[in-house]
């Protein structure tokens, strides 16, 4: 785990962002098991600082916006990501022989509809994997890679472009190099499909604001969507039978490699 | 005959109006639609994040259910996990034997026969519209738009839009855009690509001189919504259908003052 930043730093951008936190707020939320234990390093002036894992900025300021939202200690924590993120060695890509036959002739990356917004073309992605994992820089393209399959149609050597980008998503880029699209909509999105076997489309609705209070029975979610109708509560969606399999057969699921 | 159909839970919130219609449209058909029991979420965009697993799962758990029958697919992101699934079980014995074993603890059984799935789009072009037209219906020039997912990479047929639309008595304006992309799921909302994108599409259909836009998914719909501008009618294909059978707007999910 890497230990980025010291405590007072984390607060001092929070403050540039706007968020109020005291430093004894936030050592209660480590003690509660909200945040990540600090590490403690001495420093050459002699006083010990407390060094805390950069991604601890986010989920701070996740705690933050869910307690505005009304919601208590205890139900931000069941809410909150329960595995703490810790590096992996990169993994193979099964399909690593195909990506050869690439002959960087960039129409992935041109006919790509959301290039614009990637910092790297796919192909270039292709490339750095193929001198090896290690060689593979930090770039947000397979988070922005919408999933359209253009770029697999028209790519005159038939390269697995999507699936690759998704492997690079899930498992073959180290943690470091990571892109966390809006993890506040992930976590609720997985936290209703877990509750009760259906979700919403969360991906499409992550920039009209979603309010959610309460949980369990008591929980009651806000819609804002663009138009005259403004903010409206919807109902949570209805629960399949058996959510207890269903539960366990998700845990499953995400044990096998 | 009866036909299962999955709905997603799009068509619970933020596709409701598409529901509608098709409920609207099965009734006045009598199609027998039946949404599938006890169906769960396929997991959207969200299972991209997850081990792969995950999504398999959810969308077997799916199949399992409809086993051996035909399975309508509304929704066009929903319709590609559950091809992809299919494609991944049929394909690969070890995550099918997973997935049967995984499937076992609630007493579903992944039979051999998978189901047979089907878009909306295609389904609805075994129907004749031209017989159930309303002899007060005057057809208003449409373009259509199918987006990604019902072409690529697992295309469904690219003319079911027009045969449908023209039957039912709207002249179908020709694009070439059809099968282009409208940004999707692109994480950052506030870029201008996916404005630019929807406006491209809109500006295409406005420029040919079509009435309005009809669309397959929910998706796409709220894109050229919310970030097509100037705004252009845009309904789903469904909607269009259901006022040239004279069936009231308010039925299919189409705002009164409009
Ligand atoms: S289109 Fe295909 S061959 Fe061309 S650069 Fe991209 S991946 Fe390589
Ligand atoms: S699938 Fe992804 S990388 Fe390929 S063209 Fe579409 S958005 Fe770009």
């Amino acid at each position: 785990m890497e230990f980025g930043l010291p405590l007072e730093d984390i607060l001092q951008k929070l403050a540039e962002e706007g968020y109020r936190i005291s430093r004894r707020t936030f050592l209660y939320y480590v003690q509660l098991g909200l945040l990540p234990k600090g590490k403690r390093k001495g420093q050459k002036s002699g006083g010990v600082k407390f060094y805390y894992p950069t991604w601890t900025l986010e989920r701070l300021k996740t705690i933050l916006r869910l307690k505005k939202q009304g919601l208590t200690l205890k139900e931000i924590k069941k809410r909150l990501p329960r595995e703490i993120p810790s590096p992996l060695p990169p993994k193979t890509f099964p399909q690593t022989a195909r990506l050869k036959d690439c002959n960087v002739c960039g129409i992935c990356g041109a006919i790509c509809p959301v290039h614009e917004e990637m910092d790297l073309s796919p192909w270039r992605l292709i490339q750095a994997w193929l001198e090896g994992p290690d060689s593979l820089p930090s770039a947000n393209t397979p988070w922005v890679c919408v999933g359209c399959y253009l770029c697999e149609e028209r790519c005159p050597r038939e390269i697995p472009v999507v699936d690759f980008l998704r492997f690079l998503r899930r498992e073959g880029l180290p943690p470091g190099k990571r892109w966390r699209k809006h993890p506040e909509w992930s976590r609720i999105f997985w936290s209703l499909l877990e509750e009760r076997g259906r979700s919403f489309d969360f991906g499409a609705v992550h920039a009209y604001h979603i309010r959610i209070i309460g949980s369990g029975e008591n929980q009651r979610l806000f819609l804002r969507l663009p138009g005259p109708e403004g903010e409206k509560e919807v109902s949570a969606p209805s629960k399949i039978k058996n959510l207890s399999a269903f539960r366990r057969a998700l845990e499953h699921a995400r044990e096998w490699p | 005959m009866k036909v299962l159909y999955y709905p997603g839970c799009s068509s619970e919130h933020l596709a409701r109006d598409f529901y509608l219609s098709i409920e609207a449209l099965a009734s006045f058909l009598a199609l027998e639609l039946e949404p599938l029991p006890d169906w769960n979420c396929c997991g959207a965009r969200e299972i991209e994040e997850a081990p792969e697993g995950v999504g398999l799962f959810l969308a077997s758990r799916n199949l399992a259910l409809a086993s051996g029958k035909e399975l309508l697919v509304t929704c066009s992101l929903c319709f590609h996990n559950l091809k992809r699934a299919q494609n991944i079980l049929r394909e690969n014995p070890i995550w099918r034997s997973r997935m049967a074993e995984v499937l076992k603890d609630e007493g579903l059984e992944l039979s051999p026969d998978l189901p047979r799935i089907l878009s909306l789009t295609e389904f609805l072009t075994r129907i004749d519209f031209s017989r159930f037209r309303s002899p007060h219906f005057r057809g208003f020039p449409v373009a259509v738009y199918y987006g990604c997912f019902l072409s690529r990479p697992y295309p469904t047929d690219l003319q079911a839009l027009e045969k449908v639309l023209s039957a039912a008595g709207y002249p179908v304006i020709p694009t070439t855009l059809k099968t282009h992309c409208c940004g999707g799921h692109l994480p950052r909302t506030d870029s201008p690509v996916i404005k630019n994108l929807c406006r491209r599409l809109l500006f295409e259909a406005r420029q040919k001189n079509a009435s309005g836009l009809a669309v397959a998914c929910p998706v796409c719909k709220l894109n050229l919504e919310i970030y097509g501008d100037p705004p252009f009618p845009v309904r789903y294909f469904t909607q269009y259908l259901g006022l040239a059978l004279g069936i009231s707007p308010s039925w299919l999910g189409i705002p009164e003052e409009e």
